[in-house]
């Protein structure tokens, strides 16, 4: 009995994509589903039709074979047979048609076939394709539905159904989203204006001074070419946020330090912080007319310096809003240490600090790895601060911006710089592989452990203090600051206090009938909350899924996956953007200025941080205990929701406000897809920036931090902390 | 007895979402400010009972976006923003020619954009170069206000002078065209690398450098002089001048998207956009620029073509993209990468 | 309810863990896999349980083709040599799991649960978290959650190798207990030899990724067929003699100036490797009777129950045990060595 549900699961799914391919329209509709005007003409009309009636009435013909191999996945799910064959079966059946439906997704389009060769093969087309709709999209899940049963069934992925779908789940929404249109702007690189193959080109554009000069450090005012100047950002930024980050989580983890509360909520700030509100501050208290300057000349007669702008600006931005980020990684992990590991060490002889460099730190290896290399790229593809800091600091991300939207217009200097970009945060990936190496770093076993976590030794506690709670304050200081200039006239000039600028982004007014928002900022207020709810839990899903596949399954390809779902994160939101642009604005998939478009791109972009906090928790969770649940009869779902799942809350608690806050406050990435209807709150608040009008932008800021910090909150409160038994002091999780 | 309600429910709703569209839509990429674009769209709306959907962006944004939507285009009409892009789509095939009715009212410099795109842009407003000054940092200095070209090579302005980078900015680009038609390119060149000690910053954007002006964080920018006018009515201590030598210009342009789904909408909008009740919408949200259409009264505030002394601005020949990559390719050998002062 | 193995591989890139074995584990027997680290055995359990899949092979569990069915498609369960209890669930939650996630209702799920519990002797440790439990109470949990699911095969991967020796011993004699009163099929696996012969029906000694021989606990220690099995299997004195064949059931096989006869009806003629058991030698103080081994104690230590000797003889040094601890010989005495046919193997050439 227990063998035949997949079997019966491979009738079912063939079942709806046969059913899909005759109920639903195959094409995207212009006014949506949801109008209902297409049922009428699901038969008749060529823009309704469902997949057998375009075959049959409208002359595409090119779709019969993709709903013979359904067909076929029916029979081979029905007929009796051996597991072995009917995975092989099912395997070919629904791979063959898998590739026919990519094959003429791309083949024809808007104007017939996409290729002269293919005009040349088959003659012209007088019919033409749109972007997929509701029917075809489903026929193309239930073939990779089919294929991963298929897989289990002939014993890949552990004979298990579920992660085979997931795996193959992944992969594909990886491939279509991410890869995709990563590898369609990539591709420019290699071409010349007219999209014509040029690689000598790709040499021409990357071989010069501008981009691999290194006379700044030579002196004498010589500049570094961009390439040098994103590569040394990105290693301050990484092992600067990774220090910080371990400082913070130490303090909170393992001292008794009074105010961690709001060090956490503090840590959180900057992540919630819209973009160009960072800079912008760092501008009003350390620039030329800042208040530090102002003060020395005042006090001091120093002449004022604009010291701030360059690296050092870019610099000092990046470590405030990416340390929280390395503070969210690390966390996990630092509560992850067994303490009985620290407790051997102590018996062995090792003095607190000996177990702490000794045992505790290298414990926390992958951790301190994956901050860094999340530091590192999340340097490497900021745009916002370099753009208000860097002054004439130009690096990869603000080049290739420019190279898109500025002056020259050149997308093959764009992508190659883009791929330049893309080689650095592969190197960090690799090495952020060699150190973290294949040493077992589980700490959370099957084995109840007993220990008391070891208070840090004095040194370690007051160097993390030391560090961390002058940072904390220069944190609070910057915020205070921005806080203000949302409560006066004009920031920086007149501080005349005023509310007006709340009234203008959010006053609601009382209408007969109810309340009218009459503010400017509602229309966009409420898009973004809508879109980021609905990203939020899909990236955690998503990110969570993948990094479970990648630690505790094994199958082909792995490593390429890995490497996959970190790609988009590498590659800076402006490219990303137009990516999506060229990539989803033509069919097969039609879906620019749709709300569907952002949401994906928030899912895709935000993922990487996901599977990497995932990872890194996941491998410090003895993989005997998923194995004794699937000993169990614990299938591998019910092992995620029930084992895994609850061991992860941290991790899930991380990606989940990442998730949200990141597409809350995503910029350049969602640039080029937002629109009248879909309009987002930072999209709005650039422009106010870009108008001067700081008090407005620095007021609706102010309005989403708020925001983000209560829905925070309520994430916290609804996945709550992991019950791990260990004695009552140790996490103060306790028993509930 | 449940479910039959809910049957009726879901039916209501169906009829609620359907569209119903009478005078039909028309899809505006707008690269003027957003207050600008809002109440462009709102005033062409109550006009014409045609709905506007408006996408802001800036002009390099959206030339991008065109070019990656050509294929299958999503807008109608781009409006605004400076002309150089709006060239180069005319010149890259992206937009459609057009001869408005109204064509007869604008200034010479707007009809002059349309000829030279072969009908495919139009101006609609025009913007001079010149300086933006921070008039707290000039007195605290001792300064004079710079007036001239000349001036900006005087010691006191040794580091205190902003202008942008022509690899990112179109206002750096006409500065230096300017430049190149003012003095001969050769003059031009050996002016522009005397003037790089007095930069202290080439910035990505073209607007940063006014910006950094009413922040005290430069004392000179090179701009173009109605941003300074809305810095200054934002009450920061901004004075701007256009050089005495004369002065290049920017002619923010209005053109039709080739492929546009609401073609005969769409023309309406530029038509209506021409005319002086859509042309005085600029001052209404605090944008200086000078209307292109001859009869479209002027703010008090904004800077006016007869007090400056303009060159005959060549947009065809210094619009064309090769130029532009020649000019810009020099700046960047010749004084893009000298070494800091 | 048996398990089948036939001719299995499983491979991991390159490397080989298990290369091509066949068995069958009875219905009702306890099955050990015995073997140093390292020679394939827990990937074996694994492939049991369905934690791997093999690579070539079949595999069948009750007469059911599981080959490429997962953990918990089959009907196994196993205890873990970590036990792995879930950090986050008390007792009873951990054993209620498997009962919850096969179907039953809450309320059935902890009668069972308890009724397991009752069976290990846990009655009252419902409501404890594994970490407040000693080791030897985790691992009863571990084992009354694994069956409580009433399994056909339960498995065991070292679960004694966490635990002092008192504990280990008297865990053992509760596993076999336990299986014996219910008559479950147990597959086990441990790298210690003593305790695979104390619990086992039968013992698979595996090395280097195959089945070195496979037997009862008497066969194997009494018969073994390789130098390995006789090194592996209990203490045994390897040394070289020369064999004559005397007839179809018996051999002589003579040390150096002392021969004995030994019965074995496979062992091939000429010089070969010979095993001797400690406990087969008898000393005593020389001279001995004719035919007997000379040799000098080079060491001699008292255990309580015994005295072990380490003897220089003409063949070679071997190591002796003696029960008589009352007059014990020292170091430097001569002895005179006897042996019982019973301890003399000869293990090949």
């Amino acid at each position: 009995m227990i063998s035949r549900a997949p079997v019966s699961w491979s009738t079912a799914w063939s079942a709806v994509g046969l059913i899909a391919a005759i109920a639903l329209p195959w094409y995207a509709l212009q006014e949506g589903l949801d109008s209902g005007a297409w049922i009428s003409g699901l038969w008749s009309s060529e823009d309704y039709a469902s997949g057998l009636a375009q075959i049959v009435e409208h002359g595409k013909w090119w779709l019969a074979p993709v709903l013979l191999a359904l067909v076929v996945c029916l029979g081979a799910a029905l007929m009796p047979a051996t597991r072995q064959r009917r995975g092989t079966l099912l395997l070919i059946a629904s791979t063959t048609g898998l590739l026919l439906f990519v094959a003429q997704a791309l083949g024809i389009s808007l104007h017939g076939w996409t290729a002269g060769w293919l005009t040349a093969l088959f003659g012209e087309l007088d019919t033409r394709q749109v972007g997929l709709g509701a029917g075809g999209a489903v026929v193309l899940v239930t073939l990779l539905s089919l294929l991963s049963i298929g897989l289990a069934l002939r014993g890949n992925f552990g004979g298990d159904a579920f992660v085979a779908g997931a795996a193959t789940t992944v992969a594909a929404s990886i491939v279509l989203f991410t890869a995709w249109p990563i590898l369609r702007i990539l591709v420019q690189a290699f071409q010349d204006g007219d999209g014509l193959l040029a690689p000598a080109l790709l040499v021409e554009r990357l071989a010069t001074e501008k981009i691999w000069s290194l006379r700044c450090l030579s002196g004498g005012g010589g500049r570094c070419g961009v390439a040098w100047n994103t590569l040394f950002l990105a290693l301050g930024c990484g092992a600067g946020t990774t220090a910080l980050g371990l400082a913070f989580a130490l303090i909170v983890t393992r001292t008794s330090f009074g105010f961690k509360k709001t060090l956490r909520v503090l840590t959180v700030l900057p992540i919630v912080t819209p973009p160009f509100v960072i800079g912008l501050a760092l501008i009003l208290v350390f620039g030329r007319s800042g208040l530090v300057n102002q003060f020395l000349e005042w006090s001091m007669g120093i002449e004022p310096t604009r010291w701030i702008y360059g690296f050092q600006g870019v610099f000092l931005a990046q470590l405030l809003a990416f340390t929280p980020v390395a503070f969210l990684v690390l966390i996990g992990v630092v509560e992850g240490v067994s303490p009985t590991l620290e407790e051997a060490s102590q018996t062995l002889r090792a003095d607190r600090w000996a177990t702490f460099a000794t045992v505790s730190l290298p414990l926390m290896r992958p951790g301190l790895a994956n901050a860094f290399l999340v530091g590192f790229i999340e340097s490497i593809a900021d745009f916002g601060n370099p753009i208000v800091l860097g002054g004439d600091y130009g690096v990869l991300s603000t080049e290739i911006y420019f190279a898109v939207v500025g002056a020259q217009l050149d997308y093959g200097r764009a992508a190659s710089l883009a791929l330049l970009l893309l080689i650095f945060a592969l190197g960090a990936f690799f090495l952020q592989r060699h150190i973290v190496g294949t040493g077992s770093y589980a700490t959370i076993s099957g084995k109840g452990d007993s220990g008391l976590p070891t208070p840090l030794p004095d040194a370690a506690r007051r160097a993390a203090i030391w560090v961390a709670l002058p940072w904390a304050a220069f944190t609070l200081i910057l915020y205070g600051f921005a806080f203000v200039g949302g409560f006066v006239k004009v920031w920086g000039r007149d501080y005349t206090p005023t509310l007006d600028h709340y009234a203008k982004a959010f006053a609601v007014e009382r209408a007969a009938d109810g309340l009218i928002w009459t503010g400017a900022a509602w229309n966009s207020f409420w898009t973004t909350l809508k879109l980021a709810a609905i990203a939020a839990p899909l990236t955690a899903a998503l990110g969570l899924i993948a990094a479970w596949l990648l630690v505790r399954q094994r199958f082909a390809g792995r490593g390429t996956l890995e490497f996959a779902t970190m790609l988009s994160f590498a590659v800076p939101g402006t490219v990303i953007g137009v990516a999506y642009v060229f990539a989803f604005n033509v069919p097969p998939i039609e879906i620019t200025g749709t709300a569907m478009i952002i949401v994906l791109c928030f899912v895709f972009r935000n993922m990487p941080v996901g599977v990497r906090a995932g990872m890194a928790a996941m491998s410090q969770i003895d993989r005997s205990l998923d194995e004794a649940s699937l000993t169990l009869r614990g299938r591998a779902p019910q092992t995620l929701v029930y084992v895994v799942l609850p061991l992860l809350r941290p991790a899930i608690v991380g990606a989940l406000v990442y998730g949200f806050v990141r597409a809350v406050t995503t910029v350049s990435a969602v640039v080029f897809l937002v629109t009248a209807e879909y309009e987002l709150a930072t999209t709005y608040i650039i422009l106010r920036v870009i108008n001067g009008d700081y008090g407005l932008a620095i007021a609706y800021s102010c309005a989403l931090i708020v925001l983000m910090l209560v829905v925070i909150l309520l994430i916290q409160f609804a996945v709550g902390n992991r019950r791990l038994g260990r004695r009552a002091v140790a996490l103060g999780g306790g028993r509930t | 007895m449940k479910v039959h309600l809910g049957i009726l429910f879901a039916a209501g709703m169906m009829g609620f979402v359907a569209p119903a569209t009478a005078q039909g839509v028309v899809n505006v990429y707008c690269s003027v400010q957003v207050e600008w674009c809002t109440l462009a769209a709102n005033e062409f709306q109550k006009a014409s009972g045609i709905k506007v959907s408006m996408t802001q962006k800036g002009s390099g944004e959206t030339i991008a976006q065109l070019k990656a939507e050509a294929q299958n285009p999503k807008g109608d009409v781009w409006f605004g923003g400076t002309g150089d892009p709006h060239l180069q789509a005319a010149e890259e095939n992206l937009t459609e020619p057009y001869k408005s009715p109204k064509m007869a009212e604008l200034h010479p410099w707007a009809v002059k954009q349309n000829t030279d795109s072969g009908g495919k842009t139009v101006g609609i407003y025009a913007g001079a170069l010149g300086f933006g000054f921070n008039t707290e940092l000039l007195a605290k200095k001792n300064a004079k206000a710079p007036a001239c070209w000349a001036d900006l090579l005087k010691p006191e302005f040794k580091a205190e002078i902003q202008m942008a980078n022509p690899n990112s900015s179109g206002t750096a680009y006409v500065a230096i065209a300017t430049l190149v038609q003012l003095m001969g390119e050769e003059e031009a060149f050996k002016y522009l690398k005397k003037m790089h000690t007095s930069i202290n910053a080439y910035t990505r954007s073209g607007t940063a450098p006014m910006k950094a002006v009413a922040r005290g964080e430069t004392m000179v920018s090179i701009s173009f002089v109605h941003d300074g006018v809305t810095e200054a009515l934002a009450g920061f201590p901004v004075k701007t001048a256009t050089p005495c030598e004369g002065t290049g210009y920017e002619i923010g342009s209005m053109s039709l998207i080739k492929g546009a789904r609401n073609l005969a909408n769409a023309k309406k909008f530029y038509d209506w956009a021409l005319t002086p009740d859509a042309q005085k919408l600029g001052a209404q949200a605090k944008q200086f620029q000078v209307p292109s259409n001859k009869a479209t009264a002027l703010p008090p505030e904004a800077p006016k073509f007869s007090d400056m002394k303009l060159i005959d601005y060549d947009q065809a020949k210094y619009g064309k993209s090769a130029e532009r990559k020649r000019l810009i390719a020099r700046w960047d050998s010749e004084v893009g990468a000298l070494p800091k002062p | 309810m048996s398990v089948e193995f036939q001719n299995v591989v499983k491979r991991y890139g390159r490397a080989t863990a298990v290369a091509g074995i066949s068995f069958t584990v009875e219905s009702g027997t306890l099955v050990t896999l015995l073997g140093p680290s390292g020679c394939g055995k827990t990937t074996t359990l694994r492939m049991i349980a369905g934690l791997e899949l093999p690579s070539e092979g079949r595999i069948a569990i009750a007469g059911r083709d599981v080959t490429t069915l997962g953990a918990t498609q089959r009907d196994v369960s196993m205890v873990f040599q970590s036990y792995a209890l879930f950090p986050h669930m008390n007792v009873l939650e951990n054993v209620c799991y498997g009962l919850r996630r096969s179907g039953q209702s809450r309320a059935a799920a902890a009668k069972h649960a308890r009724e397991g519990l009752l069976q290990v002797g846990l009655k009252d440790y419902e409501e404890r978290q594994p970490s407040e439990l000693s080791g030897g109470q985790q691992q009863r949990v571990a084992v009354a959650r694994a069956l409580v699911l009433k399994p056909s095969v339960l498995l065991f991967d070292e679960p004694l190798s966490n635990l002092d020796a008192r504990l280990r011993r008297q865990m053992r004699e509760e596993i076999r207990e336990l299986q014996q009163r219910l008559g479950l099929t147990v597959v086990y696996v441990t790298h210690d030899q003593q305790e695979a012969m104390a619990v086992s029906d039968r013992i698979i000694v595996m090395n280097a990724g195959r089945i070195e021989q496979q037997g009862s606990p008497r066969d194997l220690y009494e018969r073994p067929t390789t130098p390995f099995m006789a090194r592996f299997m209990g203490e045994s004195n390897p040394v070289r003699g020369t064999v004559r064949r005397l007839d179809p059931e018996h051999v002589l096989v003579q040390l150096g100036d002392s021969g004995i006869i030994v019965a074995d009806s496979t062992a091939t003629e000429g010089e070969g490797t010979v095993a001797i058991r400690p406990e087969a030698i008898a000393v005593e103080a020389a001279p001995g009777p004719a035919g007997a081994l000379a040799g000098t104690i080079a060491k001699a230590s008292y255990l309580g129950t015994h005295m072990e000797y380490s003897i220089n003889t003409a063949a070679g040094d071997l190591f002796a045990t003696c029960p008589w601890v009352d007059r014990p010989f020292e170091v430097g005495n001569k002895v005179s060595l006897v042996l019982s046919s019973r301890g003399v193997i000869v293990v090949g050439r």
